[in-house]
């Protein structure tokens, strides 16, 4: 089924059952929505840089 | 039309997907990352432009409290996402938490001004809300001790 056709279904729906229409949608935007492995991915470079920095700054510092 | 939608409906949970506490952890956790490297970010700039609110001393404490959570919540990360475990996740949030709660409660205390030891506080609260709704999201697969 592809999204156009998902959404044709909504909007017969929206005379049914409102709550319904809106858990749908939500549902929706999951499908389109990054996988749990793109988000880690996303995290695993935040924390990556966020180390890469801290590194590049205690290396500045004088040491102990 | 009733029918229709009563047919289609269970069809369309099934193609969207169930919704996933794992990805919602992770995306917990993605968040915090970024609050971490804000914090990060705020140490070394509160070092740079005011050195004589933190000294090398202060920074190297900050920073290395930070590297420790990011370390840890990449852990956490690695777990849910390479072998869905859960237990070893909730450790490694566990341990950050802590870290976290060092960083605030002593390593800021190196910070001579209110209003900047004011500022970087209010990040790791944030820091430290994301990783506990992190650890929320797993509960419900995991008991947890009180």
């Amino acid at each position: 089924m592809t999204a156009a056709e998902l959404i044709a279904l909504i909007k017969l729906m929206e005379d049914l059952a409102p709550p319904a229409v809106d858990l749908v949608r939500g549902l929706l935007q999951k499908l389109q929505g990054a996988t749990p492995e793109q988000i880690a991915a996303m995290a695993n470079a935040l924390n990556a840089t966020a180390i890469a920095e801290i590194d590049d700054e205690l290396g500045k510092l004088p040491p102990k | 039309m009733r029918k229709l939608v009563v047919l289609l409906f269970p069809l369309l949970l099934f193609i969207s997907g169930c919704p996933s506490s794992e990805k919602s952890m992770l995306t917990i956790a993605k968040d915090a990352a970024q609050t971490n490297l804000s914090f990060e970010r705020g140490v070394t700039t509160v070092h740079k432009d005011t050195p004589e609110y933190c000294d090398d001393g202060c920074e190297r404490t900050l920073l290395e409290s930070s590297r420790k959570i990011a370390q840890l919540d990449d852990a956490a990360v690695n777990a849910i996402v390479k072998t869905h475990d859960a237990t070893g996740a909730i450790a490694k949030i566990n341990e950050a938490i802590a870290a976290v709660d060092d960083a605030n409660t002593n390593g800021l205390l190196a910070i001579k001004n209110e209003n900047k030891k004011n500022a970087l506080s209010a990040i790791l609260l944030a820091l430290r809300g994301s990783l506990v709704t992190a650890k929320a999201f797993l509960s419900p697969q995991v008991k947890v001790a009180p």
